[in-house]
This record gives structure tokens, C-alpha cells and sequence, in this order.
């Protein structure tokens, strides 16, 4: 039969042709059920009696006579019978098996083909009690029949085919469009930021395609099967893939606006797979797109963040330069990850800008704005200072975070000697990454020393221990979330902290940098970002962090009073987008509470 | 003779029939000589495990399962009730219950194989005309 990656389409007549393989370790009903299979119709193609019988003789007779009529295979194991059907993926359209087997349990059987071979399978049995109809249910069975079997019984078994691939067709359709659609609004609204595309036109016409193709998909019809419903099986995956990058997928990785030139019509001939339409594999590529920028942006956001990562151990210049050369490579990656769950969308391009344009002048100024703040005062004015960054920046969204984020890194250098905290945070946050890199343990270690504001030593052991209990559990968001709340004190300790947990050294500048961008991706390249700090190039997931930070519930309050304007900023900006609608609350509490 | 043999017949042993035609015209003959052959065994293994001290019901209950599959492939009726009977006594762990029913267990087979033989010795005598009356 057909062995493409297609729903199989038979022959006019669906049921005839049904291909089915019959499991029994009584030869005596192997031989009954193949002659009613065969008076079904069912005939004509290949038809596999499995017997487990383990007496060779009177089966071999047994498999004898039969050998002439169908293409008899004899195993006297199940694992010979999944060993088959593994061989044959698409060989079979169902498979009937008898529960009580000497070597494997009918149930396990089912369970295999089901979960492996995803075909319909119906157990049989002498037995009829309901318990034992409830369990085969359970494993899966489509259906249940009670030896002896009627014709009449067999004549309807292709039901369960049909259904099956209904049910396929229109899950993985469905499925994929909803994902495709989720990526698609997240993805082109990061597009539209990204590209300065008409967004609402883009992300209306994306999702018109989509709504296109589930109308196309529910308007088929679904019972004829002659209209063959695409099911992009591996291997057709495979033959996919092959001629995408036969086209020039290299494009693609680069910038997801040369997608275009990767065209549906030259993929659909190279494939060379009949029946299949230029619209599946439109949609597929589409799909394929998402998923592979989603990839890239990963791939490359860790390549540059991990490069960075060393040099933010070494002398703050170093650092501050990483991180300024880090946005820069950030912004790239972020900008390649339009497929991204990006929380900030609208904030990525400007920040993006932000970071490369604005670094020491504006952060200067906005230094100067959070220097009010930044006195060693109580939570509350931390508080305020947080609020009050928290005001521009929620004006300024997009630009604040670029700057903001900026800020600890380009203030860097010049506050280095000014200010201890801009030092502070210069330094901790450095060291506190490559602890963070390592377990809790000596990450906290490292908090206390480089840290040389008084205001925070207290704080910071506080945080120290609790987060060292709960390292493990911290997850980046509290990480990030630590790093705004605290000042550079408290960010290294609270970075220390938070990358023991979350074994993410930069995962604090990374989140804060993330946090800031609001980017969604995810948070290996915050990790990256916070070690290079360039994170503000990058859109991560700060939220999800953000709910951490929430949850260690630190002092960070007070520590905010220590923090320096910049540090502010960033958390400010994580606040600002909207990553997770939870983690607000819970940044909320831990920071503006 | 017939009618004896039609009251032994079971509606599934009617259908075994039906699905005898011209590419098989031994059909029944053959489903039931592998019956045969296959429950000779199961039987022969029933004997022994209720042979032995203790007895083990679970594989008892197995073959007993076998072999009450087997002749409800056929359509025999008596044998099948029998071996549930048996399959009770297992559950229970009565040995000698089991061992009793089984008695009547083979009792029932044999007089099934006697009757079958008979039944087929018949057929073929009769030759395909009675076969295809009996169709009707």
C-alpha cells in the first residue's frame, strides 16, 4: 500500500483493502478469523496471522495450509509480532489481538502498538467480564469483542480505521493550528516590533491564513478519504526539510524575513510527493519557520552570551564592555527569535535601539534621576525610588528598559570609581555569575565579599540564607527579580543567590536583562544575556522570574534602597512587561510591596 | 442423523460453515481438525497440573482459559459450559472440584469429537448438494 507519509488513501472502496493484523495464540481461531476477515473483503492485501501457539507441529500444519492464501508469518512471540509491525509502519491498518498470550500480556501489546505505531487495535477475548472490558478499554483498545466472533462483528471493524484517522487528521490540523496561530500572534507582533512591519496587517493577514486553513481543514470532507488529509509523518518531515535546505535554508536562520524566498511551489517539487498540495506545504513551512527561528534564536543567543560570560568575571571594564557588545549581539538574537513567546514585544525593537544608541549619556541622566533614590534608605524608599523609575519607565517602555538595562553596565565604568554601588553592582553581579554558574554554595560566598556597602551586608546574609536554602528552588525569575530589587550589593547577593538556584550564573543579569527587554524567549539566553550583560538586546522571559522574586520574598525592599539608580531601572522595565500575568503580583509584592 | 448433528450444531457452527465456500470447501473440516489437535494438547496439559500435589490453579485457570476459547470457536456449546465450571472451581481453589469437572469437561469433548467425526463422515458422504441444502 500506499507508503508515503500520507493517510494512507485506499481504494474507493474504504474498507475494502483494510489491512489488518490478527494476534492469537490459538491457531484454531487464527485460522476462523482469517477466512471471516477475508469474506469481509478484507481481502487482497497483506494479512498477518501472528500465532503465539508454542506446539511447532500442528502450527506449522496449521500455518501450511494457510501459507498459499496470505502472507503467513509465524512468531511465537509477541515481541516477534512488535518487532513486525515496527518493520512495517504503515503496513497495517489495524490490529486485533486476543488478550490471553503466553508471552506478553494482550493489554502490553496494546499498549505498544498504540503508543509506537498509533494504529487501532481490538482485543478479543473468551472472557467477557466487564472488569476485564473496563481494563482493555483503559490500555486503549477501540474496541472489545467476545470470542466467538461474529462476521457481523468484523464486517464494521474498519469504523475504528476511519475514525482514527479522522481524529488525526484533525488533531494534529488542529494542533497545529492552534500552536501555529499562538506562535503567529506572538511572533508576528515580535515581527512587526522587529521589522517594522505594518503589524496589525501582518498579524491580521498570519491569521487569516491560519483561519484559512482550519476553514479549509473543517470544509474538507472528512469523510471521503479520497481526499487525502496531509499527515506529516517523519518521513515526510524528513523529505521536507531536505528539499527546504536543498532551497536555501541558510536564509531562514539569518533572518526570518528572507523566509520568502524559501518557496512553497520549489519545496512542493523537490519533495516530489504526490498528493501533496502546494497549501500543505505552505502551512508546513510556515510552521517548519517558526519552529526553526524560535531555534536560531536560542542557538545563537547562547553562542554569544557564552562568550561574553568570562569577561564578566574579569575587571568591570571588561565587563561593562561585554555587556555592551553583548546587547548588541542580544539585539540580533532577539530580533531572530520572532517566534519567541515574547513578553515585551513592543519593547524589544526600541530597546534594542535603546541599547545601542542610548548607552552612557542617557543612563547618566537616568542615573542622576535614580541617584534621588538611590540613598540607603528604608524599602519604602527604595520603594519610592523603584516607583518613581518605575513611572518614566512606565512611560517610556520601550526606550527605558534599553537604557535602563544599559545602565548598570555602561555606568559601569565611569561610576566604577564614584560610586560604590555602581561598583557594587559592577562587581557582584560579575562574580555572582560565575557562582551563579557553579552551586549555591559558593555563590554566596561571593556575594559578601565584593560588596562594600554596609546597607546590604545585612540584607545580603539574610537573603544569603534564605536563598541558599532555597536555592535549588529559586528559579531565574526570583534570580532576575533579586537583581532589580537589590542594589549591587544586593544584586550580587541576590544574583549569587539566585544563580546558585538557578545554577545560572548570568541568570541574574541575564533576567534582569531579560526582564527589561520583556522579551519572551526563553531563559538560556537570559542566562546569557546577564553574563554578557547584553541582555537588554535580548527579549527573555523576565516574568517568569519576576514570580520568583516575589517568592523569595526578600528583604530586596530594603536592599532596593541600596541599589542604584540603574539597577532600578531594570527591574522597573521587567515590571513593565508583561511577561506573566502571575509573576506581576508576585514582583509586586516582593519589590513594591 | 442430521438432526442429531443439527442440534449439536451451534449458530456459530452454522457460520463456520458459511464461511466454507469453493476456495475452501474443507473449511469446517480443517478449523475443526485444528481444534482438535490444539485442545488435545490443552487437555493433555490440564491433566497433568491436576495431577499434581498442589495443584496450581493459576495455571490451570490459563489452559483451562485456552481451551474454553478454542471450543468456543467451534461453537461448542456443552464444552464451553463445562469448562466455565471448571474455571469456578479454580477460582475457588477446589481441586476436587476441579478435578471433577474436569471429568465432565471430557466427557463433553469427546462426545463432541464423536459427534463432529460422525457429522463430517456424514458430509462427506452426502457430498455438496445436502451441504447446500443445509446452507438454507
Amino acid at each position: 500500500m500506499d507508503s508515503n507519509g500520507f493517510c494512507s488513501p485506499r481504494s474507493d472502496c474504504f474498507p475494502a483493502g483494510l489491512r489488518v493484523l490478527v494476534v492469537d495464540d490459538d491457531p484454531t481461531w487464527l485460522k476462523i478469523l482469517e477466512k471471516m476477515l477475508k469474506k469481509c473483503n478484507y481481502e487482497g492485501f497483506l494479512f498477518f496471522l501472528i500465532s503465539f501457539n508454542f506446539i511447532l507441529f500442528p502450527l506449522r500444519f496449521a500455518l501450511m495450509q494457510l501459507r498459499p492464501v496470505f502472507g503467513l508469518t509465524t512468531c511465537n512471540l509477541a515481541q516477534e509480532a512488535l518487532n513486525r509491525l515496527r518493520e512495517r509502519k504503515d503496513g497495517f491498518d489495524i490490529v486485533i489481538s486476543d488478550v490471553n498470550m503466553p508471552d506478553m500480556d494482550g493489554f502490553k501489546l496494546l499498549e505498544h502498538v498504540g503508543l509506537e505505531m498509533d494504529l487501532p487495535v481490538i482485543m478479543m477475548s473468551v472472557d467477557g467480564e466487564t472488569s476485564r472490558v473496563m481494563k482493555g478499554v483503559q490500555h486503549g483498545a477501540c474496541d472489545y469483542l467476545l470470542k466467538p466472533i461474529r462476521m457481523k462483528e468484523l464486517r464494521n471493524i474498519w469504523q475504528h480505521v476511519f475514525r482514527k484517522r479522522i481524529h488525526e487528521v484533525r488533531d494534529i490540523e488542529g494542533h497545529e493550528s492552534l500552536e501555529e496561530l499562538q506562535m503567529m500572534r506572538n511572533g508576528t507582533e515580535q515581527f512587526d516590533d522587529n521589522y517594522l512591519y505594518g503589524g496589525e496587517f501582518i498579524s491580521g493577514k498570519k491569521r487569516k491564513d491560519v483561519d484559512n486553513k482550519y476553514d479549509e481543514r473543517m470544509c474538507g470532507d472528512p469523510s471521503s478519504l479520497k481526499k487525502a488529509r496531509v499527515v506529516w509523518t517523519v518521513d515526510l518531515h524528513q523529505k521536507f526539510v531536505k528539499a527546504v535546505n536543498q532551497i536555501g535554508f541558510e536564509n531562514k536562520a539569518i533572518r526570518y524575513s528572507c523566509l520568502a524566498e524559501v518557496g512553497p511551489k520549489k519545496i512542493l517539487d523537490l519533495m516530489g510527493v504526490p498528493r501533496l498540495t502546494r497549501e500543505n506545504v505552505a502551512s508546513h513551512l510556515q510552521k517548519y519557520r517558526l519552529y526553526l527561528s524560535r531555534l536560531q534564536k536560542e542557538n545563537e543567543l547562547k553562542a554569544t552570551l557564552g562568550g561574553t560570560k568570562h569577561s564578566d568575571f574579569s575587571p568591570k571594564d571588561s565587563a561593562a564592555n561585554a555587556c555592551l557588545q553583548n546587547p548588541i549581539n542580544l539585539q540580533h538574537e532577539s530580533f531572530t527569535v520572532p517566534a519567541h513567546k515574547i513578553l515585551v514585544h513592543n519593547d524589544d525593537p526600541k530597546i534594542c535601539e535603546g541599547n545601542v544608541k542610548q548607552s552612557l549619556p542617557v543612563s547618566e541622566s537616568k542615573k542622576s534621576r535614580f541617584a534621588d533614590s538611590s540613598d540607603p534608605q528604608k524599602s519604602s524608599s527604595s520603594r519610592n525610588s523603584f516607583d518613581r523609575s518605575f513611572g518614566p519607565f512606565d512611560s517610556d517602555v520601550k526606550s527605558e528598559p534599553m537604557m535602563q538595562s544599559r545602565y548598570p553596565w555602561s555606568t559601569k565604568l565611569p561610576s566604577k570609581q564614584e560610586h560604590k554601588p555602581c561598583f557594587q553592582f559592577d562587581h557582584p553581579p560579575l562574580p555572582v555569575h560565575r557562582t551563579q554558574a557553579d552551586s549555591v554554595g559558593p555563590n554566596l560566598p561571593h556575594n559578601p565579599g565584593p560588596s562594600s556597602i554596609d546597607s546590604g551586608k545585612a540584607t545580603r546574609a539574610r537573603v544569603e540564607l534564605s536563598n541558599g536554602k532555597s536555592i535549588e528552588k529559586v528559579t531565574k525569575v526570583e534570580s532576575t527579580a533579586a537583581l532589580f530589587s537589590f542594589q549591587p550589593e544586593i544584586e550580587s547577593i541576590s544574583s549569587s543567590m539566585w544563580n546558585t538556584k538557578n545554577h545560572i550564573s548570568e541568570q541574574n543579569l541575564f533576567d534582569h536583562r531579560n526582564l527589561i527587554l520583556g522579551t519572551g524567549s526563553t531563559r538560556k539566553l537570559w542566562d546569557e544575556e546577564f553574563n554578557s550583560y547584553s541582555s537588554q538586546g535580548e527579549f527573555y522571559q523576565p516574568f517568569s522570574d519576576l514570580g520568583n522574586i516575589g517568592s523569595l520574598g526578600y528583604g530586596n525592599q530594603e536592599l532596593i534602597a541600596d541599589v542604584p539608580p540603574h539597577l532600578y531601572d531594570p527591574l522597573n522595565f521587567d515590571f513593565e512587561y508583561p511577561g506573566d500575568p502571575v509573576e506581576y503580583p508576585v514582583i509586586d509584592q516582593g519589590l513594591f510591596a | 442423523m442430521q438432526r442429531q448433528l443439527a442440534n449439536m450444531k451451534q449458530s456459530l457452527f452454522d457460520q463456520l460453515e458459511e464461511l466454507q465456500d469453493d476456495a475452501n470447501p474443507n473449511f469446517v473440516e480443517e478449523v475443526v481438525t485444528l481444534y482438535y489437535r490444539d485442545s488435545a494438547r490443552l487437555v493433555q496439559n490440564i491433566d497433568k497440573a491436576l495431577e499434581k500435589n498442589p495443584v496450581d490453579f493459576v495455571k490451570l485457570d490459563s489452559y483451562m482459559h485456552q481451551f474454553k476459547g478454542s471450543s468456543s470457536s467451534i461453537g461448542a456449546k456443552k464444552v464451553k459450559i463445562e469448562c466455565t465450571q471448571f474455571r469456578e472451581y479454580c477460582r475457588v481453589g477446589n481441586g476436587e472440584g476441579c478435578k471433577k469437572t474436569f471429568q465432565q469437561v471430557k466427557r463433553e469433548y469427546a462426545t463432541l469429537r464423536k459427534k463432529l467425526e460422525a457429522y463430517f463422515q456424514f458430509a462427506r458422504q452426502v457430498g455438496p448438494v445436502e451441504k447446500a441444502c443445509r446452507r438454507k
